[in-house]
């Protein structure tokens, strides 16, 4: 490892710091900006007794100077304390611990289908230019990209719920009569799988699917375009004609200096896709049910129940930040040609 | 331009000049309208665009025209795309809602791209402390997923439509202001750019006449296939019921008003404004990726 190699990692690692506390205080401002008093928004119900009102805000020093409230507003963040849900009666923070699994396990999954659905469909795509192929599926990525995802969720419940009778009942992680595994992770295909309850995995799976497919979508009609692009024109040069001259079987060309090559920069378009399914899913598990924090999120917007709203958009945020500053550094890892700067 | 040739030479030389960029708009003319899929993407665009502004004479009903007698009728003799919960025109309210999804879209584009890149411009052209505090407040910004700080500012901004814009378009600005910035610091650094400043040129002269003309194309890329995707972004507010309120004929309203009929089997109500926002938003992307190619020459042979 070289050191403008470790330069490049500390350098964005105490990024990360910097834009977390950025993005506290684009919350504190977006909580200032909603209309009303600030200390009804944290308090919820509670705020019908005026000395308890009073007394939350001492204690989030609102009778204070707007600096120091943005310093409690930060204190009060780190100790996870991101106010009350008025719908829920609850902490905010206990209620995203509760719906964060769910979003994961659906980010994840729908992650795997990005993959398993993109890379065949780009590379067959880049291999066969011009073809009915190529074609087919430049048309149907450029439509994925296109289309509302919560639109094509309503589309797809109709037809394969209502009309065929196929899909699974839209109601969330599991049909209306299971029992969910015994909570160990959260995620229902891990717990699921360590109880040993094979059935209840497999409709677990199958209530992932249809979202999990929705929400992949954009990701591979993304992941299509870019890597059809990059093996079209990798084909075209010298050192493939040079690879093919030489005698090599078409599979090791294909393999070995083709498909490599053309990878290299989709793997920064998965990495984003990776983070942004995390928090690109708030309307598509708005409309499959799923108890994730997406709805959790829009239900909130419903509700004008504004400290869930700001606690999960702060949540999200640094999740994305997160996940994408741990994607270049690995990317950075794979890829010996990156510049770090 | 004939005459000029027996002028003496300066004018030859600047007759020259001036046909040279009408010259290179008709080779770059001439490559898009060769490139079938963008050709498309313009007919797509221009289609909306015709129907938005002629919606009172092709709207065979009025958008708001509630009739309780004709409620949920199939697309049929009853009106082509059928009618909604509340006995409206479907067909009727997708031609008075292009003007809504195009407008929203053209205001907060517009409102982000005309904010956003002079941020950017001024950042890589002065560097230094301001472009280092521009670019952590975009950096800022742009830790959020689009969707989610666009739900968020509308939610605390409230309903309506001119807030819906506000917040797409405080949204978009960020991705502006970074890709001005880069093309400014690429081309800041060109020799001409440092031979006009040696020459004395002020900075406003360098801006204008060295930078700017070098930054519009990225912009206008950008511009058009951000227009796509915030037509989506609109959708998704007004879905959740942020942005345009009923009973405005907008086309994610519409999905939203429609998806409760779904389980009744009246498929018709949501699935024809989601067809709309796909066509508008795969005319814009179409039309994105032709301009694309054919400014960019390193990718046109793709």
């Amino acid at each position: 490892m070289n050191s403008a190699f470790s330069t490049f990692i500390v350098r964005r690692l105490l990024a990360l710091p910097v834009i977390l506390i950025g993005i506290t205080f684009v919350t504190f401002l977006l909580l200032h900006l909603v209309p009303g008093d600030p200390a009804r928004l944290i308090l919820g119900e509670a705020a019908q007794d005026p000395q308890v009102v009073a007394a939350v805000r001492h204690e989030w020093g609102l009778d204070r100077p707007l600096h120091i409230q943005y310093l409690q507003y930060v204190a009060h963040l780190v100790r996870g304390d991101l106010g009350l849900s008025i719908r829920s009666r609850r902490p905010v923070s206990g209620d995203l611990a509760r719906y964060l699994p769910a979003t994961v396990e659906l980010g994840a999954v729908s992650f795997a289908l990005t993959l398993l659905l993109g890379i065949p469909l780009g590379v067959l795509s880049g291999a066969r230019e011009r073809t009915l192929t190529d074609h087919t599926s430049r048309v149907a990525s450029l439509l994925f990209l296109s289309m509302p995802s919560f639109w094509f969720g309503l589309i797809l419940i109709y037809v394969g719920y209502y009309v065929l009778g196929v899909l699974p009942t839209p109601t969330g992680r599991l049909g209306v009569m299971d029992v969910p595994p015994p909570a160990f992770t959260g995620l229902y295909l891990v717990d699921s799988a360590v109880a040993g309850q094979w059935g209840l995995f497999l409709r677990s799976l199958w209530h992932l699917l249809s979202p999990a497919f929705v929400l992949a979508l954009a990701s591979v009609g993304l992941v299509v375009r870019m890597l059809r692009a990059s093996m079209v024109e990798i084909l075209r040069q010298d050192y493939i004609r040079t690879a093919q001259a030489k005698g090599l079987p078409p599979r090791a060309v294909f393999y070995g200096h083709a498909l490599r090559n053309a990878l290299i920069p989709t793997v920064t378009v998965l990495g984003i896709q990776f983070a942004s399914l995390f928090g690109g899913n708030v309307l598509v598990e708005t409309v499959f049910a799923w108890p994730g924090v997406g709805l959790y999120f829009v239900e909130s917007i419903q509700w004008l129940d504004y400290a869930p709203v700001l606690g999960a958009t702060a949540l999200i945020a640094a999740a994305f930040v997160t996940v994408n500053l741990l994607v270049d550094v690995s990317y950075a890892l794979l890829d010996p040609r990156i510049r770090y700067t | 331009m004939r005459s000029s040739t027996r002028a003496s030479a300066i004018p030859k030389a600047a007759a020259d000049s001036a046909s040279r960029p009408t010259g290179t708009l008709s080779l770059l003319v001439r490559r898009f309208l060769r490139n079938r899929l963008s050709l498309a993407g313009l007919m797509i665009l221009a289609v909306w665009i015709a129907v938005a502004l002629l919606a009172p004479v092709l709207a065979p009903h009025d958008p708001s025209d509630v009739n309780l007698e004709v409620r949920l009728l199939p697309p049929g003799p009853g009106g082509w795309l059928g009618t909604d919960y509340y006995g409206r025109d479907i067909a009727s309210r997708i031609f008075y809602g292009a003007r809504y999804d195009l407008l929203i879209s053209l205001f907060a584009v517009g409102v982000a791209l005309l904010s956003g890149a002079p941020i950017g411009v001024i950042a890589g052209y002065r560097g230094g402390r301001v472009d280092n505090l521009i670019m952590r407040v975009i950096d800022v910004i742009m830790a959020f997923p689009a969707l989610v700080l666009a739900m968020a500012l509308a939610s605390v901004l409230g309903p309506g439509l001119e807030k819906a814009i506000l917040a797409l378009a405080i949204v978009g600005m960020a991705g502006y202001a970074r890709l001005a910035r880069a093309s400014t610091l690429s081309t800041r650094e060109e020799v001409y750019v440092e031979a006009a400043r040696a020459l004395g040129a002020a900075d406003a002269s360098v801006l204008w006449r060295h930078i700017l003309p070098n930054i519009i194309s990225p912009l206008v890329i950008r511009g058009t296939l951000g227009m796509g995707f915030t037509v989506l972004l609109a959708a998704s507010l007004s879905f959740i019921g942020l942005g345009a309120q009923p009973p405005t004929p907008e086309w994610g309203a519409m999905i939203n008003e429609g998806h409760n009929q779904l389980i009744t089997g009246s498929w018709w109500v949501s699935t024809f404004p989601g067809l709309a926002i796909m066509s508008l938003v795969l005319g814009f992307n179409l039309l994105g990726d032709g301009i694309r190619d054919v400014i960019d020459p390193r990718l046109h042979t793709v």
